[in-house]
C-alpha cells in the first residue's frame, strides 16, 4: 500500500492545490498516476485505451475535487473515479450496459481470509491477475495495490462488505491454481 | 535496506510506452490551464458589459446624488462602481489569455462576487441609518437586515468555518507529516 508518508503529503497536496497551487496538482498526479494507471490497465483492453482513461480521471479531479469534503479519503474516491471512468469507457466502447458485478459467477457467504502471497511471487501475480475475470481480478488489484480494507473495497466497487469478502476470496483461491497450473506458484 | 513490497513490484512490472507516457504528461500540464469552452466566453463576454453597467451606474448615481445625500451612501456606489471595473477587467484578462488557473479564477470570481453583495448589503443598512426620512430610513434598514440574515450571514459562516477548517487541517497534516517523515528516516537508519 501506499506509505503514511505520502497518504499525507496527498491530503496536503489536495489542500494546496484547492487554494490555486498547480505545482501541487502535479505531485499528487506524481504520487498516485502510476496506481491508478495499474488499476485501470488491469479493468481496459489495450494501453492506449487505459491512458486515455487515466487522462479523464485527472480531467474528473481537476473538475470535481472539491466534491470530496474528507481529504482523507482521497485514495478510496480516486480508484472510484477511476473505476467510473474505466466503466464508461467499457460502455462507449461495447455500446450497451456494462457492470462489473453482472460477471459475478462465486457465491456470497465466504468467510475464509486464507490464500496470502508473498512479495516473491509478485511476477507471477502480475502475469496471473491477467487470467482472472474481470470482477475478480478488480478486487484483488486493489488489495495488492493499496491493501484497502473490505469496507473501502466496497465503497470503490459499489458492492456489500460480504460480496467483497468472498470474491477476495475466490480470487486468491482462483489465482493461487492459475499459479500452480503453470508451475509458477510458490507452495 | 527494507524489502519492496507486493505493490512495488507490481507498479514496476508494468510496460508503459514512452510515446503514451510523454503525451500524458503534456496533457496534465494542459489540465491546469483550462481552455474556454463557447459557452464560458459567452458568459464572461456578457459578465463584461454587467461589470460596465455597474461602473456606468454606480458612478453616475455618486455624482448626480443630490448635495444632501450622505457621504457614506456616495462610498458605498463608488465601492459598486470598482467592484464594477475590477469584474470588467477580470473579465477581459480571462477572455483575451487563450487559458487560466482554474482554480484561481474560481477563488478569484467567488471572493469578489462576496465582497460585492456584502459591502452593498451592509452599505444599505449604515446608509438607513443616517437618512432624514424615518420611513425611508426603516425601508432600507430591514431591507438590508433582512437579506444580510438571509444570505450574508450563513455566507459569511460558511465560508469563515471552510476557511479556518481547511487552514487548521493543513497545519495539521504538515505536523503529520514532518513526524511521518522523521519516522521514515528512523527506519532507514535502522
Amino acid at each position: 500500500m501506499i506509505s503514511q508518508t505520502d497518504r499525507i503529503r496527498s491530503q496536503l497536496l489536495l489542500l494546496r492545490y484547492r487554494r490555486g497551487e498547480t505545482e501541487a496538482f502535479e505531485e499528487l498526479v506524481h504520487i498516485w498516476e502510476k496506481p491508478l494507471y495499474y488499476y485501470i490497465r488491469r479493468i481496459v483492453g489495450s494501453e492506449e485505451d487505459a491512458w486515455d482513461v487515466s487522462q479523464n480521471v485527472w480531467l474528473q479531479v481537476v473538475r470535481k475535487n472539491k466534491q470530496l469534503r474528507d481529504p482523507e479519503k482521497l485514495p478510496g474516491w480516486l480508484y472510484q473515479v477511476s473505476r467510473n471512468q474505466a466503466l464508461n469507457h467499457l460502455r462507449s466502447k461495447h455500446g450497451e450496459e456494462i457492470s462489473l458485478d453482472q460477471i459475478d459467477c462465486f457465491p456470497e457467504g465466504t468467510t475464509e481470509s486464507g490464500f496470502n502471497f508473498s512479495v516473491a511471487e509478485a511476477d507471477t501475480i502480475h502475469w496471473g491477475l491477467d487470467q482472472l475475470p474481470l470482477n475478480q481480478r478488480e478486487v484483488l488489484t486493489l488489495h495488492f495495490l493499496e491493501e484497502f480494507s473490505l469496507k473501502e473495497i466496497g465503497e470503490i466497487t459499489g458492492v456489500p462488505d460480504g460480496t467483497v469478502k468472498s470474491r477476495l476470496f475466490h480470487a486468491k483461491r482462483a489465482l493461487r491454481e492459475i499459479l500452480q497450473q503453470e508451475g509458477l506458484g510458490h507452495e | 535496506m527494507n524489502e519492496p513490497s507486493i505493490r512495488e513490484q507490481l507498479l514496476k512490472m508494468e510496460k508503459r510506452s514512452p510515446e503514451f507516457e510523454e503525451r500524458f504528461s503534456k496533457e496534465i500540464k494542459k489540465m491546469m490551464e483550462k481552455n474556454l469552452t463557447r459557452t464560458e466566453r459567452i458568459a464572461w463576454t456578457l459578465s463584461i458589459f454587467l461589470g460596465l453597467f455597474f461602473v456606468l451606474q454606480f458612478s453616475y448615481v455618486a455624482v448626480t446624488a443630490p448635495a444632501e445625500f450622505p457621504l457614506l451612501g456616495r462610498l458605498v456606489f463608488i465601492f459598486g462602481a470598482v467592484c464594477g471595473g475590477i469584474w470588467m477587467a477580470l473579465g477581459v484578462w480571462t477572455l483575451t489569455r487563450k487559458s487560466f488557473n482554474w482554480m484561481r479564477l474560481e477563488n478569484a470570481t467567488q471572493g469578489l462576487t462576496f465582497g460585492f453583495v456584502l459591502v452593498l448589503m451592509i452599505g444599505l443598512m449604515m446608509l438607513g441609518g443616517q437618512m432624514k426620512n424615518e420611513v425611508t430610513a426603516i425601508h432600507m434598514i430591514l431591507n438590508g437586515a433582512i437579506f444580510f440574515m438571509i444570505f450574508g450571514i450563513p455566507a459569511i459562516f460558511t465560508l469563515r468555518i471552510n476557511r479556518t477548517e481547511s487552514a487548521i487541517r493543513e497545519q495539521m497534516l504538515k505536523l503529520e507529516l514532518k513526524v511521518s517523515e522523521l519516522a521514515d528516516d528512523l527506519q532507514k537508519e535502522k
